[in-house]
Formats: C-alpha cells, sequence, structure tokens
C-alpha cells in the first residue's frame, strides 16, 4: 500500500516488535516461572531461571489427571469441530443462497443468539431428560451447539463470494443438493472452514465451566477443568499452577501455528463481504 | 437459476444446525424468562410463578447497584471498543505493509486469542502482583508503587487493558480481511489526485473499511458488554464494585444468599434488553452512516 | 430410564439422519455416526448393574489429597457404591451447586450455614437427627447447623483467625506475643519503626481483609453486650441494636487502625500469595485462618513460626470471647434417591481414624473429642482456641435476605472514610435492605 511510501520501514518494524513483545512477554514469564522452583520465585520472581527445573511439569501432570482428561480434550475438540464444520457449512449454503423463506429473520436471530443470556437450569433438564446428561455425545452437541449460530454466520459470507454459476453448472449435471455442498462447495470453503474450525478448537479446549456442569463424572472432564481446579489448590503454588498452564496451552499453540496460515489467510479471503 | 433440487432439500440441509442451535441456545434463554418471572430457589418441586415481581425489585432496591454496574458495562464497552478498534485498524494496516516477516507478526499478535480466559486471567493477575509482578517492579524503578488491581482508582483501567490484549488480534485480523479487500486500482487512481500517506488512510482506507468497522464495532460492543469470566478471574468484580458489570452482577446474584435464581434470571434478562438496545442504537447509527456516505 | 434412552437415540439420530440423507459418499459420516454410537453406548453403561453412584459436591479443592485417599477406601469398603466426588474454587461452586440441586444430579453438598439459614433452604435438606454416627462430635458444633430441633449439616471442622508471627523477627525486635489491645499497637509502632511491614495480608480477593473484622468483634460486640444481635438477628432487625451503637464504631475503628500496618499495597495481593511471602520473611506477621498453616509449611519457612490471638481489647474477660466458624458441612439432598449410600458416607467419614486422617491432612481443628492434631503448632492454635468461649461469627447470624455491605471495610482500610461514617454506612445500607428480608 502507499502508505509505506511515507512511513520509513525501521518505524513499522519498531512499532509491529514492541506489540509482539506485549503480547509474547506474559507468555514467556509463564513459562521461566513453571521452570523454577517455589522458594526461588518467591524471592527473585521475575530474574530468569536459574536452572531447568522439571519438577512442577510432573507435579502438576500427576496433580491434574492430565493423561485421561487429556484424550478427553481431544475428543471433544475433534468431534465437536468435525461436527461444527459440517452441520454449519450445510446450513450456510441455502441460507446465503436464499433457497428457503425467511433468511433474513434467520440471520437475525442468528444475530441476537450473540448476547443470549444462558439457562444453566433449563440446559440441565434438557441434557437430564434426554439422558444426555455426562456422556460424550452430551457434551460434544452441546458444544457444538452453543455457538453453532455465530460459526454459520461466518460461513454464510463466505458462500456468498462463490460464484452462483457454479450452482447453475452443478444443478445442470444432476447433482444432488446434498452432494453438491457437500462435494463441491465444502472443498471451496476449505480456508473459511479453517477459521471456523479453529475458532471451534479454541472454544472446546478452553471451555472449562460447562464440563463442570454437564459432564459430572471426572473421568470424562477435560483437560482445562483439570487447570481450573488448579487455580483453588494451587493458588499458594505459582510454580505448580504455571507449569500447568503450559501443558494446557502447548497442544493448543502448536495447532494454532500450524494452521495460522489457512486461518489469516482464511479469514482474509473475504469472510466479512456479506 | 434452474431449479432441480426438491424443495425439502435446503430445510433438510439447515435442520441439523436449526435443532442444535435451538435446543442448545434459544431453549435455554426461554427458560430463564420462565424462572425470571418465578421465585425458583434451586427446589423444583417447589416455586411458584411471581409475574413480574423480580423486575419490579430489580428496578426498585437494587436499582443502585444496577444502574451503577450498566455504568462501569458501559465505561468498559466504549473503552474497549475504542481502543481496540484504534489498535486494530493501525495494527491490520501495519502487517500488511510489503514488510518481511509479516506474517510472524501477523501470528504472534493473534496468539492471545488462543488462550483461554482462565489462562489470560491467570497470566495477569500475576503480572499485576504488587509484590512478584514485574510492572510494580518497573514502577519502583521511578519510585512508586500501586497496589493495581486492588486499586479501585485503577483496577478498571487494568481490566479494559487486559481485554484489548486479548482481542486486539482478533480486530486486527477482521480489518485486515477487510484491507485485502481493497483493489490497488483505487490508491493508484487517488496518488495521482495527491492522495498519498495519511491523506490515502484518511480519505480511501477508512471509507472503503466501513463496513468491516461496522461489524468489528458491534462485535467489540456486544463481545464487552458480555464479559463476565475474565472480570470474574481478575478482580471478582471488586474493589469496591469498581469492576462490578452488568455481567459480573448478575453472575454474582446466583451467589448472593439475598436473591433466588428467579431474580438472577430476571437481572440475565435485564442484561439482554441492555446489550440489545445498546446493538440496536449502534446499528441504526452505522446504517444511516453509510448511506449518507454512499 | 428406557424413555431417556429414546429421546437420546432420538435426537442423534434425527441430527445423524440428516447429515446422511440425500448424498452418498462424503468424510463427513463417519463423524455423525461415530457420534450416535458414542450416544448409544453411553446410555448403555448406565444400565449395567446395581451400583450406586455417589454423588458428591464439594469446593474445598485443596482437600483433594484427603479425599482421594478417602474416597478411594471407602469404594473398596462398599464395592457396591461408586463415588463421583467433584470439587471446584469457590467461584463457581454456587453455580455447579445450584444447578446439581435443581436437576436432583447430587446426593451430597457442602456446605456451611448460610446453606441452612432460610426456610426455603431448609427444605432441600434431610434431618440427620438421631443418626449414630453424630454421638462422637461435638454439641456445640452440630447446634451450630440445626434448627428447631432438626439436624441439617454434619460439621467437618472449626476455623478461626489467628496471627501468626515471625519468632525470629519477634525476638530480634525484643517482642512478645501481645496480651491486650494497647500491647499490640505497641507492638505494631515498634515493628513499623523496625522497617519492618507489620502485617500481611493478601486483600485482592476482598474476604481475607473483611475476615480481620471477624476476630475483632467477638470480644468487643459480644464481650460486652452478649446478646447484642438476638436470636436469628432479632435485636438488629428490630433497630435496639444498631452498628452505629459504639461497640461497633469500636470495631471500624480498630479495625482502621490495624489496616494502617497492612503491608504496602495490601489490596493488589492476591489472597493465595500471602502465607508463601510470610514464610519468605516477607512481614512479621499474617493474620489469616488456621487453615492456612499447611501452606506456610509448604512454603519451607526458614525460622520458627509462633501464633497468637489477637487481643481485641484490654479487657481480658472480654479478649476470652473468640471467634470460630464451622469450616463448612455436609447436607444430604432431601430428593437424593441415594441416602443409604449417602448415610454410609457421612458414617465412614465420622469414624475416628478417618476422621483423624482428615484433620491431619487439612489441618483444620477438630469438632470431635479425642482427636489431636499432628501438627505440634496446629496442637498450640487448638489449645488456644480451646482456652476460649468461641461464638459464630456474625454474619451467620444476619438474617437472610438483608445486606451487610462488607466492602466498606475495604474503603475503610484504604480511603479516608471515617469509622464512624462507615457504621452509619453500614447501618443504612442494612436497612434499606428491608423489603428484601425473608
Amino acid at each position: 500500500m502507499r502508505l509505506t511510501a511515507k512511513l520509513p520501514y525501521t518505524f513499522v518494524h519498531v512499532i509491529l516488535v514492541l506489540f509482539s513483545l506485549c503480547m509474547l512477554l506474559p507468555i514467556l514469564m509463564i513459562v521461566n516461572i513453571a521452570l523454577k522452583t517455589n522458594t526461588e520465585f518467591l524471592n527473585s520472581p521475575l530474574s530468569i531461571a536459574s536452572s531447568l527445573n522439571f519438577d512442577n511439569f510432573a507435579e502438576a501432570w500427576k496433580q491434574g489427571d492430565m493423561v485421561t482428561n487429556f484424550k478427553n480434550s481431544l475428543l471433544y475438540t475433534g468431534f465437536s469441530t468435525v461436527l461444527t464444520c459440517l452441520v454449519a457449512a450445510l446450513a450456510a449454503y441455502p441460507i446465503s443462497r436464499k433457497h428457503i423463506r425467511g433468511t433474513g429473520f434467520l440471520l437475525g436471530l442468528i444475530g441476537i443468539t450473540l448476547f443470549l443470556p444462558d439457562g444453566i437450569v433449563p440446559m440441565l433438564f434438557f441434557m437430564k431428560y434426554t439422558a444426555l446428561l455426562n456422556t460424550y455425545t452430551g457434551y460434544i452437541l452441546l458444544s457444538s451447539g452453543i455457538n453453532m449460530a455465530l460459526m454459520v454466520f461466518i460461513l454464510v459470507g463466505f458462500v456468498k463470494n462463490i460464484p452462483a454459476e457454479l450452482d447453475e453448472a452443478a444443478a445442470l449435471d444432476g447433482c444432488g443438493y446434498f452432494r453438491y455442498i457437500l462435494t463441491i462447495i465444502m472443498p471451496l470453503l476449505k480456508p473459511a472452514l479453517t477459521t471456523v474450525a479453529m475458532l471451534k478448537i479454541i472454544n472446546v479446549w478452553n471451555d472449562f465451566i460447562n464440563p463442570y456442569l454437564y459432564l459430572t463424572d471426572k473421568e470424562k472432564r477435560p483437560l482445562t477443568s483439570g487447570l481450573y481446579l488448579f487455580v483453588g489448590e494451587f493458588s499458594t503454588d505459582w510454580t505448580v499452577l504455571a507449569a500447568g498452564i503450559v501443558i494446557v496451552v502447548t497442544p493448543l499453540v502448536l495447532v494454532y501455528l500450524f494452521l495460522q496460515k489457512y486461518i489469516i489467510s482464511g479469514v482474509s479471503s473475504g469472510a466479512l463481504k456479506g | 437459476m434452474v431449479k432441480t433440487y426438491r424443495s425439502w432439500a435446503p430445510w433438510m440441509a439447515i435442520l441439523p444446525a436449526l435443532l442444535l442451535f435451538s435446543v442448545f441456545k434459544i431453549y435455554p434463554a426461554l427458560g430463564t424468562l420462565f424462572f425470571s418471572m418465578t421465585d425458583f430457589n434451586g427446589n423444583i418441586d417447589h416455586f411458584s410463578w411471581i409475574g413480574l415481581r423480580n423486575y419490579k425489585n430489580a428496578l426498585t432496591i437494587n436499582f443502585d447497584d444496577l444502574t451503577n454496574a450498566i455504568g462501569i458495562s458501559f465505561t468498559f464497552a466504549f473503552f474497549t471498543t475504542v481502543i481496540q478498534n484504534i489498535l486494530g485498524v493501525a495494527l491490520a494496516v501495519l502487517v500488511n505493509m510489503k514488510i518481511r516477516g509479516r506474517n510472524v507478526y501477523r501470528s504472534i499478535l493473534f496468539m492471545p486469542n488462543v488462550l483461554g480466559v482462565v489462562i489470560i486471567g491467570l497470566i495477569w493477575t500475576l503480572i499485576f502482583d504488587p509484590y512478584s509482578g514485574p510492572v510494580n517492579q518497573i514502577l519502583g524503578l521511578f519510585g512508586t508503587s500501586s497496589s493495581m488491581l486492588g486499586d479501585s482508582q485503577l483496577s478498571l483501567s487494568l481490566v479494559i487493558l487486559v481485554q484489548v490484549w486479548t482481542s486486539v488480534g482478533y480486530a486486527m485480523v477482521l480489518y485486515l480481511a477487510g484491507l485485502q479487500g481493497i483493489s490497488q486500482d483505487i490508491y493508484e487512481a487517488g496518488s495521482m489526485d495527491g492522495a498519498v500517506g495519511w491523506r490515502a488512510f484518511r480519505y480511501l482506507t477508512l471509507p472503503l473499511l466501513q463496513p468491516i468497522i461496522g461489524v468489528n464495532i458491534l462485535l467489540s460492543i456486544i463481545g464487552s458488554l458480555r464479559v463476565f469470566d475474565l472480570i470474574l478471574i481478575l478482580t471478582n468484580g471488586g474493589p469496591n464494585d469498581s469492576t462490578m458489570t452488568l455481567g459480573m452482577f448478575v453472575f454474582k446474584t446466583i451467589f448472593d444468599s439475598n436473591g433466588t435464581q428467579g431474580y438472577a434470571s430476571a437481572l440475565g434478562i435485564i442484561h439482554f434488553l441492555v446489550i440489545s438496545i445498546v446493538v440496536v442504537i449502534v446499528q441504526t447509527y452505522m446504517r444511516r452512516r453509510e448511506e449518507k456516505l454512499s | 430410564m428406557n424413555r431417556k434412552k429414546l429421546a437420546s437415540v432420538a435426537l442423534t439420530t434425527v441430527i445423524s439422519t440428516a447429515l446422511l440423507s440425500a448424498c452418498g459418499t462424503n468424510n463427513g459420516n463417519d463423524a455423525g455416526n461415530s457420534v450416535a454410537t458414542a450416544g448409544a453406548s453411553a446410555s448403555n453403561s448406565n444400565d449395567s448393574g446395581k451400583q450406586v453412584e455417589l454423588r458428591i459436591i464439594n469446593w474445598r479443592v485443596e482437600d483433594k489429597a484427603f479425599f482421594d485417599q478417602f474416597n478411594a477406601k471407602f469404594e473398596k469398603e462398599n464395592p457396591n457404591i461408586k463415588i463421583r466426588y467433584d470439587a471446584t474454587p469457590t467461584q463457581s461452586y454456587a453455580q455447579l451447586k445450584n444447578s446439581r440441586i435443581a436437576a436432583n444430579e447430587v446426593d451430597i453438598v457442602a456446605g456451611d450455614y448460610k446453606t441452612m439459614n432460610s426456610a426455603d433452604q431448609r427444605e432441600l435438606w434431610m434431618d440427620l437427627s438421631g443418626q449414630s454416627f453424630l454421638s462422637s462430635y461435638k454439641k456445640d458444633a452440630l447446634e451450630n447447623l440445626s434448627y428447631d430441633g432438626k439436624q441439617y449439616g454434619l460439621p467437618w471442622n472449626k476455623v478461626s483467625l489467628v496471627a501468626f508471627y515471625n519468632k525470629k523477627m519477634f525476638s530480634d525486635l525484643g517482642q512478645q506475643e501481645p496480651k491486650t489491645w494497647t500491647e499490640f499497637t505497641a507492638l505494631l509502632d515498634k515493628i513499623k519503626a523496625g522497617g519492618i511491614d507489620p502485617i500481611l495480608v493478601g486483600g485482592k480477593d476482598g474476604w481475607p481483609m473483611q475476615q480481620i473484622v471477624h476476630t475483632l468483634e467477638p470480644s468487643i460486640v459480644r464481650g460486652a453486650k452478649p446478646d447484642f444481635y438476638g436470636k436469628d438477628n432479632a435485636n438488629v432487625m428490630a433497630l435496639t441494636s444498631k452498628f452505629t451503637d459504639p461497640e461497633w464504631v469500636e470495631v471500624f475503628t480498630k479495625f482502621k487502625t490495624l489496616s494502617q500496618n497492612f503491608q504496602k499495597n495490601a489490596l493488589g495481593l492476591a489472597y493465595g500469595q500471602a502465607p508463601g511471602l510470610f514464610a519468605q520473611g516477607k512481614a512479621a506477621m499474617m493474620i489469616d485462618g488456621t487453615f492456612s498453616l499447611t501452606q506456610i509449611n509448604d512454603a519451607k519457612p526458614n525460622f520458627e513460626v509462633g501464633t497468637f490471638m489477637i487481643p481485641a481489647t484490654d479487657d481480658e474477660a472480654k479478649n476470652k470471647i473468640g471467634y470460630a466458624k464451622i469450616g463448612g458441612a455436609w447436607f444430604i439432598a432431601n430428593n437424593s434417591p441415594n441416602k443409604e449410600a449417602a448415610m454410609k458416607y457421612l458414617e465412614a467419614f465420622s469414624q475416628k481414624d478417618n476422621y483423624q486422617l482428615y484433620i491431619d491432612t487439612v489441618n483444620q481443628f477438630p469438632v470431635m473429642d479425642g482427636i489431636t492434631m499432628k501438627d505440634p503448632l496446629a496442637q498450640q492454635i487448638n489449645d488456644q482456641l480451646s482456652a476460649k468461649d468461641a461464638v459464630d461469627q456474625f454474619t451467620n447470624i444476619q438474617n437472610s435476605g438483608s445486606t451487610y455491605d462488607l466492602d466498606l471495610l475495604n474503603q475503610l482500610a484504604t480511603s479516608d472514610l471515617k469509622p464512624e461514617e462507615a457504621a452509619q454506612q453500614w447501618q443504612k445500607n442494612y436497612e434499606d435492605s428491608k423489603a428484601n428480608w425473608k
């Protein structure tokens, strides 16, 4: 862009490096604390860890039941993400193309749900009387459902960018409605779906309160819930807490780094033209 | 459009989403609306319909607390939205330039969005810790110190800071999308009329970004008016209610032995109505502006 | 059960058929399918066997070590009972508790006096009167959780507030444990003059600072007027006792004096940080619940820790009135289908060896006779406490629905709000809440 003509590159880099440090330093600080012993932390909280001490990680791993929780987290995140992408893509197409009556109303409803109040007790009753309470299925459906609207909303914008001529060509081919969405539209939505998937992954992985409410069995809890327990249990021992944080965050950051190319370009390829 | 699909096919396609959405979003909200007119207090076999009494109580007995919470919510939402969007646009413009490592910058700036609220809350609790936290150590170099989140004059600003830290990357990415949708030709043409640098930004980029700015502002407002979990972990609404936003106030009522769950539900509905009003006002305003521009 | 299963299967089927319908091959099908089967198998497993699942919730995440051990032992002794024990941090406990009770998804609930302080709350709990395991508990502790002759809660322990102090610092300054308020304030001045922070408080969470008032109030208010509050706060409700009375103004005044001796920026320090910092010698004293002893020991202090009860007045007789509250209690849900198993659990908890293990692990004061504490310091505090006439904290006498504006205490500590003004404000807020009183 033309702005660069006026702004010296070094100046731009300085600003960006400063902001990047603002984002990174807090995270690095936690890693640093996780490597310290408690005494070292209490006496010199900010110094660089004098030696690499992995005891905190071992303690956090053991105390947080991380093995089971880790497996559950993967399960919930995986299934909800796949389910969300599929269901949202199926819905986004007809809404975007106005194939049904009342799309305006639907979109309005979707907008409202961004701030509808939660209802824990009614939700619990539903879960209980459909025997979904405390089941893997129940939690997967729940976590796919809570922000389905937002996901559909994002995808609707993307579908608009897919030329309608394509639909006609397919219709002439006699391709069924569902086959068309699943085999033609979905692959074209790949960058958008990556974005939706990443948002969903972040969302489900970090959810800590719903698992408590809707999964009464400890063996079914995800990782973040285990970490949340630490908040009370280790509020006096920040080093273990910090190690717990690192363990929970690492997989997510790795996925993010792996997917970020798609996400940022995905969002950039016109999510919001709608 | 050649219509070859059966008429029920599109309905079948949206059915799963509609079902999930109704069951997990609409139904609980309706349930809350129902409970808000009862004196429900946890005992499902034993509660009665009391009409609008909860609402009346909220607007009379708790009027001061409620308006105080609404005021704090508005302050919080206003500053978060303004700062986040100004920074978001600025950063988006910078990382949209053809500079080395811009993808790295983009990823780093978006990074906090990956972390969950619990983790963000814990990290910043530690940063603001008056004993072990870095901020006070730096302040110490200047011979001063502060109780940070414990200082009722300062706490709200700090919570705003954390909220901006968390979500500025998201705003940036959305603006980036908008910037990339602007054709280079416009700048070429503009430069002939002398629109370069700041002028290009002011008279070309900003007007063209208008729709995205609208979406972004709306998302920021809704997000910041809803927020409570971050505040729960950072300050729990204190000190002296200085960070008691509406969302936090609703959450706290559930705790309070004073309020029944029915009452908390009524507050939840009031919270929803307050956001709706703000959203409607902002949206009407922005629509008018857009019309004026086009 | 069958109806529920049907509903669950129906919902999953509707969703998965919608996904599967019309079009044939795609990868998405697998997801839909496995979700459906996962649902079916999950509901099947619920049907198998006649096992009882005992669902317990608690907010004491800190006590994990004990409950891990105790629950495993209990399950071994009662092979037909499977325990689902759940603890969340205090912040979200109310949410968990309310929702589990409403959905009838809980058998044993951890609570305290407030869990049963109104008639509609008491309806939720089973009356434990007449159960044999009650006999081993101290009478006054049980009374705390009973109402109109019905025993609703089973007390765990007793909690009180003490001043932990750094013996080395005290002896360096030539100081001793104070016996009167005058001695105490003189001591604070000496420490301050020595360039040391006298009192360390983690004030950010609000309540740690507020609880200091709980330790001052009994001697000052109830030492002077034993019946200040009356039954169920009757005197305060009738406005014959007011917070603007000289006794309460004295409480506010003395609290303000203490707050001037907190470490700098006390309101910003997270509560959990305080014990560790105290153990590292960052202040001479820490006023905190006796429960923090475990955390202090964990942070390995390189000095000897001493404790004393804060003398709130200069009158020895008044100082004899101390403060202790029940740290928590078990309640059995009235709607629970597993009452028998729940009783078994409480019975096991009440067995001497288990209870001794509980006290040893959590380092709180026993409410059962014949239990000694392993930690010598803890035992010493327990003895100090036993020498007092302990009364419950005044907020537990508070009539339900009324407002005590505890935030005023934080203001008192940090602003130039005068104790008299705080007292008036407090009284006003209380009277203003009248419409809410139940």
